[in-house]
């Protein structure tokens, strides 16, 4: 567009043609004061603070709804443009609350700071006192309109901006007022995104407390979501692109933070639904399955080429011991920013705890191992069958070695095996056996000992196995284990033994025949022995026959003095400087990352570390540590429109087959959503991140010409 | 982009009933003039757009609504349309879009004067509560429109108009302007603080609230001059009103706020001796005001403090304490006299006048 010239102030200002005065005053730090404007809406002209002079014009002049043109001469400080500015300030605080400290907007509110511009005549004008009460009715947001000046941000933001309407004035008792338009926002089909929020000058419509955190700056709690991923995965942004039916850019935006999208679809431990918004209107969007959805439908993979290009090779040399998810994710950007990367992985194929460490038919081995070729086809090497006895000694071949081999060693509680009889395993055993196709004596019965996830993992396998499974646990109702999981695997036929605790395995011939066990009331671990109190029902003890053990209590790194790094008393490197499990170790060069430094977590902590970590060796090495990447183009459209009875769409849940029908195989337990429950699971989504297209508050102090003080003065 | 045209008879505020009169009585000459009109700017389509409760025309698109001084302007239109408050949009570029069209806008009179041989003002004449349309040509002086003998003041324009005296009649002529559209005459029987309080808030209820200035200041002046014919105004208040209403008429958004302080500041100017008497020296010339039992005072020096004046009241509004001086708030004071017959000390009286001093806080029986 064509430019013009116009002086402001008795500034020369160049401007596009299509900005108003206020714009063009506003982009060279004139500033004016002004209220109802705001950058991402339409003009509405209403507050009358933006008049300025322009000269050869009676009067003022609307600078927000006045497009520049050439040879325009304005004055923003002039008398008569002041004196109306100072009477619209008077006009608004007759309205509005005169205590600004009580005010939850205090400090932040565009009001407070205009006429603290603006200044004040004390004019003894008559208050109105606005006869409206706080609405919390809402969910989400909350509001309080009788600090409302009437502005009219949050009307158009809802309307122009949003396409959505919830909001609209009407005159109530002869005033204009701000009003829902419906029985309550969910009655409005409101979609509960927020702009009313971001844009309302005062404290009348905010967020209610405890929605978002305020411990971690706001544009991150803004998308409660994707702050709760330990990887920031932009979940909005994917959860929109499944809603528009492109699972394979949905796919590419989540591969911009983790490179196992399928393996976490099937797996993840979701925390980022533990504050989706959406549980403010019933229940968080179904974020893990969605995932999933995406993974499985995805046929183009449009981000492939970007995700396969890396830097000028730098010539340096790296070592990831561990196969896993956190060796093979650093692997993967440490690869990308150039560097040689090797992994070596003991077992006998790649994917850590995803191949071994998990039952098949939670995370089918096949889909880990199509995720871990793409790591491959980038340029990373994997050599299976290759464990490391010394991590020192091979940073002599390697610019650096990242050590990510986990938490793989089950821990057997020995003292119940007295007899060191030979058919006791533990579950990362029995897993991994039953993966690799690897032998295992079992026998029939199998008792498994634990009430954690991990024990119904192992029973599951085993009922697939055609296994007569027996659970043991100290909890009542083996509240350790998340109930879905746990029911999952009674459905399929576990037998359960809650609030038992075990004596001694039994044997004879050198086999296990039973597991003694008592009968218990309650327990407790000794707050500072971590010694198991319990308070025993007398005379309980039985033997629970059975062939085989199967231990579910915990894992460790299986680590000792050999592997050259200094350890911690339970086998994890430690860096010497903190005397903490970080991710540099006692070897400079050597570096840790994963369950082998935080203990047994989460797929998603253990990417989320390699990333970490990825970044932290590329500096190491000489690189910028820069490992973000945008792999698919993406635009979000703000004007969403309405969805009839948005808010009370219920949350999706995946099919999950018959107990009877998914024991007899290893196929997953649920085939997914289908693409009309993916398809509408994304259409609830809040779109959180839309709000941060909004422009925040830039208070006159914000523009670099602005001189209050003068005006003031 | 298509053209809608909107001949809005809803733009009429409530002195001026020319666009009823015209849809009644030359409805085929507005229907030719909107023709007209539709075919130079090229606009594809046609839309009335009548006043809530009106009866239908039968013409091809009507939509109701109600009416509003900023419906002559496109945006407003096409937020009624949709279902929102009528307010106007003024800006540079800016096109009023309905269902995909440019929305444009003509009244019925500037229909009729696009078809009709003569051009002809609609003028609507208001005397007491009596309102006539005549149909006048162009510059036809208002004096010869309106017999104005004994009139004390005449209101011109209505709400966008001004006060005039009867004897600057001649002065105006019948033409394109606001003015000459309603001629409402005041009898020297009216006061014309009560009738300025009257059109303020006439002028408070019409605002579309859009801006502040217009919003709050239809507010500001019509409390301010409610406050008048009661006695409960401040000495500053004149001032204050001749201070606020000029900025709001520069100040205001659209011709509604810039014009409606006009009429404000003619009656201060015009009838100046007449509010300054109501407020400072509490008496109304034209015997409106403080009249006919308007005022109860209890008399300062008569009154026991026994306190049964306040158990008559039904409204709270006598404030006391026993063996002090008893008041009547006269905000809420609703005229009943319940409490003139409760009074055995005959201390309670209706005033008429210029009040006698009476206390103004609570004071000991016999101390004031």
């Amino acid at each position: 567009m064509a430019e013009v010239k116009l002086m402001i102030d008795g500034r020369q200002i160049v401007a596009d043609a299509s900005k108003t005065v206020l714009e063009a005053a506003l982009d060279n730090g004139i500033y004016i004061p002004h209220l109802c404007y705001h950058e991402n809406l339409h003009p509405n002209g209403g507050c009358r603070l933006c008049v300025v002079k322009q000269e050869g014009v009676d009067g003022v002049i609307t600078s927000c709804s006045t497009k520049v043109q050439e040879g325009m001469v304005i004055t923003t400080k002039d008398e008569l443009a002041e004196k109306i500015r100072k009477l619209s300030c008077d006009f608004m605080f007759k309205t509005h609350p005169s205590e600004c400290t009580g005010c939850p907007k205090y400090g932040r509110c565009l009001l407070a700071s205009i006429s603290q511009y603006v200044g004040d005549t004390g004019r003894a004008l008559r208050e109105l006192k606005l006869r409206v009460t706080a609405d919390e009715t809402n969910p989400l947001m909350l509001h309080e309109m009788y600090r409302c000046i009437l502005c009219g941000r949050c009307v158009r933001a809802c309307g122009e901006l949003r396409g959505v309407g919830a909001l609209k004035f009407a005159k109530v008792d002869g005033r204009m007022r701000v009003v829902i338009d419906g029985d309550s926002l969910a009655d409005a089909d409101c979609r509960f995104c927020g702009a009313c929020v971001e844009v309302c000058p005062t404290g009348s419509i905010r967020d209610k407390v405890d929605v978002f955190r305020d411990d971690i700056p706001r544009e991150q709690a803004l998308i409660p979501c994707s702050a709760e991923c330990p990887a920031h995965i932009s979940i909005p942004e994917y959860i929109r692109a499944i809603y528009e039916g492109d699972y394979s850019k949905s796919v590419g935006i989540i591969r911009e933070k983790v490179p196992f999208p399928h393996a976490l679809g099937l797996v993840c431990n979701n925390r980022c639904e533990n504050n989706c918004k959406h549980k403010h209107l019933n229940s968080s969007l179904s974020i893990r399955n969605l995932k999933r959805f995406a993974a499985e439908h995805d046929e183009d993979k449009i981000w492939l080429d970007n995700y396969l290009k890396v830097a000028p090779r730098t010539g340096k040399k790296v070592a990831v011991i561990g196969g896993g998810a956190c060796g093979l994710t650093a692997g993967y950007y440490l690869n990308k920013k150039g560097h040689d990367v090797t992994v070596f992985e003991s077992k006998k194929i790649p994917g850590g705890h995803m191949t071994s460490g998990m039952p098949e038919y939670r995370i089918p081995t096949q889909a880990v191992l199509d995720e871990v070729k793409v790591i491959e086809d980038s340029g990373v090497k994997i050599v299976c069958n290759s464990p490391i006895k010394n991590a020192a000694e091979l940073k002599k071949d390697y610019d650096a070695v990242l050590v990510a081999i986990g938490t793989s060693i089950g821990k057997k509680l020995g003292y119940l095996n007295k007899d060191n009889l030979p058919q006791t395993y533990s579950a990362l055993e029995l897993l991994q056996a039953q993966r690799l196709n690897q032998e295992i004596d079992l026998g029939q019965t199998v008792c498994i000992i634990g009430g954690g996830n991990v024990a119904f993992d192992a029973a599951g396998t085993l009922l697939r196995m055609k296994k007569t499974v027996n659970v043991v646990c100290l909890e009542k109702d083996a509240s350790q284990a998340s109930p879905d999981e746990r029911d999952t695997a009674l459905e399929e036929g576990a037998n359960l033994f809650d609030s038992h605790s075990n004596e001694a395995i039994i044997g004879e011939n050198g086999r296990v025949t039973g597991l003694q066990v008592h009968k218990i009331n309650s327990f407790y671990f000794h707050p500072e022995t971590r010694a198991l109190v319990e308070d025993a029902i007398p005379d309980s003890t039985y033997i629970i026959p059975c062939d085989s053990i199967v231990f579910a209590a915990g894992q460790v790194t299986g680590l000792t003095d050999e592997f050259g790094l200094e350890l911690n008393r339970f086998g994890y490197p430690i860096d010497p400087k903190t005397g903490k499990s970080e991710y540099t170790t006692s070897v400079e060069g050597v570096f840790a990352a994963g369950d082998v430094i935080t203990g047994t977590r989460f797929l998603i902590d253990a990417i989320a570390g390699g990333r970490d970590v990825a970044s932290l060796m590329d500096q190491y090495l000489g690189g910028d540590g820069v490992i973000d990447e945008q792999l698919v183009e993406r635009t979000a459209d703000p004007f969403i429109g309405t969805i009839d009875n948005f808010a009370s769409i219920e949350r999706h849940e995946m099919d999950i087959r018959p107990a009877e029908e998914r024991k007899e195989d290893f196929a997953p337990v649920s085939t997914g959503f289908t693409c009309e429950q993916g398809t509408c699971e994304a259409s609830r989504c809040l779109q959180c991140d839309l709000r941060l297209q909004i422009a925040g508050p830039k208070f006159w102090n914000d523009y670099a010409g602005a001189e209050g003080e003068e005006v003031n003065a | 982009m298509e053209k809608l045209l909107v001949c809005s008879c809803a733009a009429n505020d409530p002195y001026s009933l020319s666009s009823a009169y015209l849809l009644d009585n030359e409805l085929d000459t507005v229907k030719a003039g909107v023709k007209k009109y539709a075919d130079m700017i090229g606009a594809s389509d046609i839309m009335y757009f009548l006043v809530e409760g009106s009866k239908s025309y039968g013409l091809e698109k009507e939509a109701f609504g109600q009416a509003s001084p900023v419906m002559d302007n496109p945006y407003a239109i096409v937020q009624q349309l949709k279902g929102n408050l009528p307010r106007p949009m003024i800006q540079d570029d800016y096109v009023a879009e309905y269902e995909g069209k440019a929305v444009y806008v003509l009244t019925p009179e500037v229909a009729y004067n696009l078809a009709a041989p003569e051009k002809k003002k609609f003028v609507t004449i208001n005397k007491g509560d009596k309102a006539e349309v005549k149909a006048v040509p162009y510059g036809t002086k208002l004096s010869e429109v309106v017999d104005a003998a004994g009139a004390k003041a005449i209101l011109l324009g209505g709400l966008k108009g001004q006060f005039i005296l009867p004897a600057k009649l001649g002065e105006y002529t019948t033409g394109d302007d606001i003015l000459s559209g309603s001629v409402t005459i005041y009898g020297p029987e009216a006061c014309m603080v009560v009738t300025t309080a009257d059109l303020m808030n006439k002028t408070w209820m019409n605002s579309c609230n859009k801006c502040v200035l217009c919003r709050d200041g239809t507010y500001q002046v019509k409390s301010i001059m409610d406050d008048m014919p009661v006695g409960k105004s401040k000495a500053g208040d004149i001032d204050l009103l001749k201070d606020i209403a000029p900025l709001i008429k520069i100040g205001s958004y659209c011709p509604y706020g810039q014009n409606w302080p006009n009429t404000l500041l003619s009656a201060l100017e015009l009838f100046a001796d007449e509010f300054d008497a109501h407020i400072k020296k509490k008496s109304c010339p034209a015997g409106v005001c403080f009249q006919a039992g308007a005022t109860y005072i209890i008399l300062p020096d008569k009154c026991t403090g026994c306190g049964d004046c306040v158990d008559a009241c039904d409204y709270t509004a006598i404030e006391g304490k026993k063996k002090f001086i008893h008041m009547i708030d006269q905000q809420m004071c609703e005229h009943c006299g319940e409490c003139v017959d409760s009074c055995d000390e005959e201390a309670i009286v209706k005033w008429e006048g210029k009040l006698p001093k009476l206390p103004k806080k609570l004071t000991k029986v016999g101390k004031f």
